[in-house]
């Protein structure tokens, strides 16, 4: 079942073309990373996603509910995290969520385990009678988490769910998120720390200029962009063998990890040849590396 | 209809003027009483409009004020906030009705007017013998009013960009209105030209209904202020429902 699909999406903002007709699907349970440099259009297709934002063109479905048809239905499968903190300035934490979970439709005797459990999931238990702006931000990060969460959504929307919070607590957080992907829960993850994308996506999607240019799995994109290589030095000159992804240059030989990675044939190769190997060199690449060389202009 | 939204939002509403209640709703009472004390008690006591006291005369005009102001200030600066604080987003998101929206907003307008009406009611009864003429048409303008305003306050809010942009309704319009509407004195006392004039300001046939509501005396036929109290209210409350539907200035 798609938890998401997007088809042809087309989104103007007067004088410019933010979405450029852009189709992808989310399989329900994926772990799903959208990256994209700022102003790329990521934002943009989650407004639409989430009712944000009105799309001239195009159709999107969360599990199969249209999000404009069925706005009402479609919007109960969604949680969202957005960028920027957005608390209701009158209320206490626990408030944040019992009324998040009353607009959902739940009544606060329902919600309250689920409040209860949330608050000290995210180690918010001994605040909840305390206002937003006297938290840290490392505590408006999780409140922000466990809001999207409290009416138990089937997609999690998370715009820069780690932004502007220490390394100890983002760790605790791609735990949490791992966790509750491998229970069900569908994410949508935006990201600039792509290391976070690169660790916790199983899917990658990169839009830039609003159109998308990559959409795979990661270890598909990883395999097939990887720029990583092993670089040998040898005493000699080898003659060259055909193979994919090894470029023989005078005494230096460049095995590239994308595709079949064909060290161990290239050693075979030199020791039949009797050609000693002087020095060998490992360069890594990055998905960082490779989201840099895609978008950049 | 998702009800538990609509009323969780209708108590959000109420919450949030509970937390400014100094600010909301005592000075309203407050400024009530002191217009009552100095306009009723030493200008006006020696004075009657018609067959009432100047004193009595003055009661429904200053409820009908607030009950207009409370419902402009209440939707107007609520959606705004909640548009300046992005904290919109979390109802915009939600599976909530364009108008479960405006209908959440406008209940928090109606019960802040309300309380507003009856709490400066309360406080006039140790000064002034009232007895309401029609408890029917007490809350019948007392709604329809504070319908009619929180969509004008619903439709500024969306229109602004500042907060600055609130107040100009309230400066240049609503309290000149007022003042020319009836709160102090029967448009009967104006020369003839000015009497005409006023026929064509909505808020003297909301004060002059509401007069008559409480005293049983009106300067028009309450029939006339029925029809543009229900028809503003009508007209107003599809325009704020089309522009949520649109999303105007909520949505990009």
């Amino acid at each position: 079942m798609k938890a998401i699909s997007i088809k042809n999406l087309y989104k103007s903002y007067p004088g410019v073309d933010a979405i450029k007709g852009i189709s992808f699907d989310i399989e329900e349970g994926d772990f799903f990373g959208f990256l994209g440099p700022n102003g790329a259009g990521k934002t943009t297709t989650i407004n639409c996603i989430i009712g944000l934002a009105q799309f001239s063109q195009g159709n999107i479905e969360v599990f199969g509910k249209d999000v404009k048809k069925d706005y009402m239905e479609a919007r109960k499968f969604i949680g969202t995290s957005p960028q920027e903190y957005n608390f209701d300035p009158y209320l206490s934490i626990a408030d944040v969520l019992i009324y998040q979970a009353g607009y959902y439709g739940i009544k606060k005797k329902d919600v309250m385990p689920k409040v209860e459990e949330l608050l000290k999931q995210f180690k918010l238990d001994g605040k909840s009678e305390v206002d937003f702006r006297k938290l840290s931000g490392g505590m408006k990060r999780r409140l922000t988490l466990a809001r999207s969460l409290v009416h138990d959504p089937k997609v999690l929307i998370l715009d820069e769910p780690t932004a502007g919070v220490d390394v100890e607590l983002r760790i605790e957080l791609h735990n949490y998120l791992k966790k509750i992907n491998k229970d069900g829960k569908t994410i949508l993850l935006t990201s600039h720390y792509i290391d976070e994308v690169e660790k916790l996506c199983d899917t990658i999607c990169i839009i830039n200029e609003g159109k998308i240019i990559a959409n795979e799995k990661t270890k598909n994109l990883l395999d097939r962009l990887d720029d990583g290589h092993t670089e040998i030095i040898t005493d000699k000159v080898s003659k060259k063998i055909d193979l994919d992804c090894v470029e023989f240059n005078k005494n230096k030989i460049l095995v590239w990890n994308r595709g079949k990675h064909h060290l161990k044939e290239v050693f075979a190769h030199l020791q039949k040849q009797n050609i000693k190997v002087i020095d060998i060199k490992t360069v890594k690449d990055s998905l960082q590396n490779i989201f840099l060389r895609l978008t950049k202009k | 209809m998702n009800w538990v939204g609509l009323w969780t939002i209708i108590k959000r509403e109420n919450l949030r003027t509970i937390k400014v209640i100094n600010q909301v709703i005592w000075p309203p009472i407050i400024s009530s009483l002191l217009y009552i004390l100095i306009f009723g008690f030493s200008l006006g006591k020696n004075f009657q409009v018609g067959d009432v006291s100047y004193l009595a005369f003055l009661v429904p005009g200053l409820i009908m004020m607030n009950i207009i102001m409370s419902s402009y200030e209440e939707s107007s600066s609520s959606l705004f906030l909640g548009k300046f604080i992005n904290y919109i987003q979390e109802l915009l998101v939600a599976p909530l009705s364009y108008l479960e929206l405006v209908i959440g907003f406008l209940f928090g307008s109606i019960i802040r007017s309300f309380v507003i009406a009856n709490l400066i009611l309360i406080v006039f009864m140790f000064f002034v013998d009232i007895n309401i003429h029609s408890i029917w048409l007490y809350l019948f303008f007392m709604i329809f009013v504070s319908i009619f305003f929180a969509c004008v306050g619903l439709i500024v809010a969306l229109w602004a960009d500042k907060f600055d942009n609130l107040a100009i309704l309230n400066t240049f319009f609503i309290t000149p209105l007022l003042f020319f509407g009836g709160v102090f004195h029967s448009i009967i006392l104006l020369p003839e030209f000015f009497q005409k004039l006023s026929l064509f300001n909505p808020l003297f046939y909301m004060i002059d209904g509401f007069r008559y509501s409480i005293l049983g005396t009106s300067d028009l036929s309450i029939i006339y202020s029925i029809i543009v109290v229900v028809a503003l209210a009508v007209v107003s409350f599809m325009f704020t429902a089309y522009l949520f539907k649109k999303g105007y200035k909520l949505k990009t």
